[in-house]
């Protein structure tokens, strides 16, 4: 005879709220953890800035971008009227500067994006299927990892010949591995748990698994894969277009800006100076602002 | 063991292969032969003789098969931007910078890095650590020819202790090889630091101090060692940002070395000078990869190589 | 009576080292977790499954619910056998047979609120509308005893108690007839657990449901069950209704199991001794050919599963 028979006569009280606080969604912690670190709400803040910069530019800027309206400056120091100088053609190296901003974020931003339509499902398919689904994809990524991104882009950038399209399209190329990873390792971590079951002992299919469960799962995964695929986007672009086969003059992108600014830098060194900062200080906002959003998401990411 | 290496060697092979025909194909799918000039076109009749002369008008499959009978005996052919000497012998010369600047700058970065980690993890909070986090956030954050262009900028420009660029006198290595450098003390300061402090919050350590040995013991005898492990599999990234930096390194301070040839060979569609220059560099990576496993699972008793999952 | 959820003879093997990589080198034996297990789980009844931990009982309750594919066996639901059913002629059966887990923390996904996860049996079966649905769900939460303003909350507020009255909620939503408990109560504290027994007691009388109670806790399964099957190793070594198995164990693994549950009267305290799988199969009862019933008839020095009355299996090794 044990006595555990006698608690099990408890009967069951009714629970109650009583005075616990309203209720929170798991994404409101991760703000509050976002909100304490100092450096990543600055970057952001500096981040902020310069995508508005970039989004208005034609109205802070005084001429167009390619404009050589003022070729009788020539190569002319920063002053109160061309606040970066003017460039070697008569531009306004402040608009040149402003208008690369564009090219660098969009970049960023669209090859990130790219990157997570193409690492998502692919992680999510890599994750929840595993067996020879996943051994596939993994080899895959295993290739792009033995090649060094730069230069495989290097080849594919002359083989393509630069331009926004074909830079965006490399660059997602190899920004997805990492999404996919991220994506795959949380696939990996829920789908044998037991809420996964559960829906399957529903009788729900495999799709509506994934796209309920283990999709809305990953969200932290894909954050952090989107925004740490952005500054390296930026980077991808700045090093070819500063090779000579990225973006193509007169599109401004500092990366280009940079290899003629070489040229220049012993007599004109406003012409070196401005992009190497606005590339430097771009992307550092933005690695900083993802490393932010990384730990406040799931550190356990931090690879 | 024996047959994990075997295994490996294998992999590489095939991987050699793979990386070889693709790059074969996509290099001759790149719009633009290596002899249309644009400001001074041949006469069509030359070109078709100087292509005849290359094999370059041949069915690409037999083009391939005839290179890598060649690369098995060590032949990579004529560079067509120097046609006085072979690509093996062009490639001995491009070595040497590369491997001066690159292998200064990983000697000097590396160990610079570690001992900046340690400090940083042993002072924790201190100016140290704030230090050892801004450069190593800067070096990994920052690209290498921008880091590059600061360096000129300073050092050359402004304070005008040192030449911007070239090779040859010893001074002139001085801005590549900081310019180099900054990858592996960053890539080192930063991971040197996270595996210490790992290391140090592990409940064995608080056993050594419970039992009364010595802090200077703990650190060297145990932490350090258990702390390599993280350090070991850091030396891949670090190689391959290394070596990609090479690229930026020498087209910005205008050094002659493998990467200034390799983007010259793309630009010039040298097409036997960019196909050993890349199978190089795969067949480098693969063996830095495969040094890095082994090095790994021999620091790592728990780590028993291309074993079956343990329990 | 017939049963409404029966395993005949059902077997689980799993490989090791099968990947797509491992063509190229020996895998090793596989593990059998499930050796020849039959179950039968009578209307209204409770059926206790109880063993060590990687006994397989875990195993077979996931087979049960076709969450994992037999290696060989039958399993049969109200007659028919569902073993080798596509999912979509096995979804109209889901709403008959549900499953509760043990971990209450992984049971719920944690992006969902509580009257979502609650909510999940309708969408997948496509039932009622939405203003239907939230009616029901309000139901069921008061059914199992949450109030219903918990509904927007998110599974990380509540407690582990509270959790588990959530994943019994989902479970019996579709009011279903079958319900496999996979050790619902081992994860939680002991005054907790009593409510959350307690709860699928009183649901089980109300609703006519038949359990299959797995769990590693005797005493708990003592509480609900009407009968209990041990199974160590992948078998069951005995089976009998439960003051049987309490008064009247035959076999060494069920002994130890029960000398294993903590007394308050030191009188009745035995000396806990381990038992190695050796000591267990060393002192496997002996029975002769004349006193036992025997499903098959085959000469085999194995021990086998014999009936020694009418509604008590044990494990034992046959002779003359």
């Amino acid at each position: 005879m044990t006595q555990d028979t006698s608690v099990i006569q408890a009967s069951a009280p009714l629970e109650t709220v009583g005075d616990l606080p309203a209720p929170r969604n798991p994404m409101y912690y991760a703000w509050r953890r976002f909100g304490a670190n100092k450096a990543a709400v600055t970057s952001g803040a500096i981040l902020a800035i310069i995508v508005l910069m970039a989004i208005l530019a034609p109205l802070i800027t005084p001429t167009s971008y390619e404009e050589q309206k003022f070729l009788t400056d020539n190569l002319a120091f920063p002053s109160a009227s061309h606040w970066f100088g003017v460039d070697e053609l008569g531009r306004d190296f402040y608009t040149r500067i402003v208008y690369g901003a564009r090219i660098s974020l969009s970049i960023g931003f669209v090859a990130a994006a790219f990157s997570v339509v193409i690492g998502l499902p692919l992680g999510a398919l890599a994750g929840f299927y595993g067996g020879a689904t996943d051994w596939f994809i993994m080899r895959v990524i295993e290739i792009f990892s033995v090649v060094p991104p730069l230069l495989a882009a290097l080849l594919l950038a002359a083989l393509a010949g630069g331009g926004f399209g074909s830079i965006v399209l490399i660059a997602a190329l190899f920004g997805w591995v990492q999404v996919c990873l991220l994506v795959r390792g949380q696939v990996m971590a829920f789908r044998n748990r037991e809420f996964i079951r559960a829906s399957q002992a529903l009788g729900a299919p495999p799709l509506f698994i994934i796209f309920r469960h283990l999709i809305p799962n990953s969200i932290s995964p894909v954050i952090v894969g989107f925004v740490q695929a952005i500054p390296m986007a930026m980077m991808l672009e700045a090093g070819l277009s500063f090779l000579g086969v990225g973006i193509e003059p007169p599109t401004p992108s500092w990366g280009q800006m940079i290899n003629i600014g070489i040229s220049f830098m012993f007599f004109y060194w406003h012409l070196a100076v401005f992009p190497t900062l606005a590339l430097a200080i771009t992307v550092l906002a933005t690695t900083l602002f993802g490393d932010g959003l990384r730990d406040a998401l799931d550190p356990t990411l931090k690879g | 063991m024996i047959g994990y290496v075997v295994r490996r060697l294998l992999s590489i092979c095939v991987t050699f292969f793979v990386v070889s025909v693709l790059l074969f194909v996509m290099m001759h799918a790149i719009p633009g032969g290596p002899f249309d000039a644009v400001e001074m076109p041949l006469d069509p009749a030359i070109v078709a003789k100087i292509m005849a002369q290359y094999g370059l008008e041949q069915p690409l499959y037999v083009q391939y098969l005839k290179y890598m009978w060649g690369v098995l005996h060590f032949d990579f052919g004529i560079p067509y931007q120097s046609p006085g000497e072979t690509v093996l012998e062009l490639l001995g010369r491009a070595w040497v910078p590369s491997l001066v600047l690159g292998g200064l700058g990983v000697l000097i970065g590396a160990p610079l890095g570690i001992a900046l980690g340690l400090v940083a993890a042993l002072r924790r909070n201190s100016w140290v650590d704030y230090l050892a986090s801004a450069i190593s956030t800067l070096g990994l954050t920052i690209p290498v020819f921008v880091t590059s262009m600061l360096l000129i900028m300073v050092f050359a420009v402004w304070l005008n202790w040192l030449p911007a660029s070239g090779w040859g006198e010893p001074k002139k290595w001085i801005l590549p090889i900081i310019a180099y450098a900054a990858i592996p003390l960053a890539t080192y300061a930063r991971y040197t630091r996270s595996a210490m402090l790992d290391t140090l919050n592990k409940p064995f350590v608080t056993v050594l101090r419970a039992k009364g040995l010595s802090e200077r013991k703990i650190i060297f005898q145990h932490v350090l060692r258990n702390s390599a492990i993280p350090m070991v599999t850091v030396f891949l990234p670090m190689f391959i940002g290394t070596a990609t930096g090479s690229i930026f390194v020498e087209a910005m301070f205008r050094v002659p070395g493998l990467g200034a040839y390799f983007v010259s060979s793309i630009e010039t569609r040298d097409y036997p000078l960019e196909m050993a220059l890349v199978l190089m560099i795969t067949v480098m990576f693969c063996l830095a990869y495969f040094l890095a496993d082994i090095a790994y699972a021999l620091l790592n008793p728990r780590i028993r190589l291309g074993g079956r999952p343990s329990k | 009576m017939s049963p409404v959820l029966e395993l005949r003879n059902i077997r689980k093997s799993f490989e090791l080292g099968r990947g797509f990589g491992s063509l190229f080198r020996a895998a090793p034996p596989p593990v059998v977790a499930v050796d020849g297990v039959s179950l039968s789980v009578l209307p209204r009844k409770v059926l206790g499954l109880v063993g060590e931990s990687g006994s397989g009982k875990s195993t077979c309750g996931l087979m049960a619910m076709r969450l994992l594919d037999v290696t060989s066996g039958e399993i049969f639901v109200n007659g028919t056998d569902i073993t080798r059913m596509e999912p979509a002629q096995l979804k109209p059966l889901r709403k008959q047979m549900q499953i509760v887990f043990q971990d209450s923390y992984s049971s719920l996904d944690p992006m969902m609120t509580l009257s979502q996860i609650v909510a999940e049996p309708f969408v997948i079966h496509d039932m009622y509308t939405h203003q239907e649905r939230s009616e029901i769900v309000g139901d069921l939460f008061e059914k199992v005893g949450l109030d219903r303003s918990y509904r927007s909350r998110y599974p990380h507020e509540l407690s582990g108690g509270q959790r588990q009255r959530i994943s019994i909620a989902r479970a019996l939503a579709l009011k279903p007839k079958i319900l496999v408990a996979d050790e619902p109560t081992s994860a939680l504290d002991v005054s907790v657990k009593a409510q959350v027994i307690n709860l699928l007691h009183d649901l089980q009388e109300e609703m006519g449901l038949s359990i299959l109670f797995i769990s590693h806790e005797l005493s708990v399964i003592r509480s609900l069950a009407d009968e209990i099957a041990v199974m160590h190793r992948g078998r069951i070594v005995e089976q009998a209704p439960t003051e049987t198995i309490f008064q009247n164990a035959q076999h060494p693994y069920t002994q130890s199991l029960l000398n294993a549950i903590p007394s308050l009267d030191p009188r009745k305290r035995s000396r806990r001794t381990f038992m190695s799988a050796e000591d267990i199969f060393a002192k496997i009862p002996t029975v002769s050919r004349g006193d036992v019933v025997i499903a098959e008839n085959v000469p085999t020095t194995d021990p086998q599963l014999v009936n020694v009355s009418e509604d008590h299996k044990v494990e034992a090794i046959v002779q003359g």
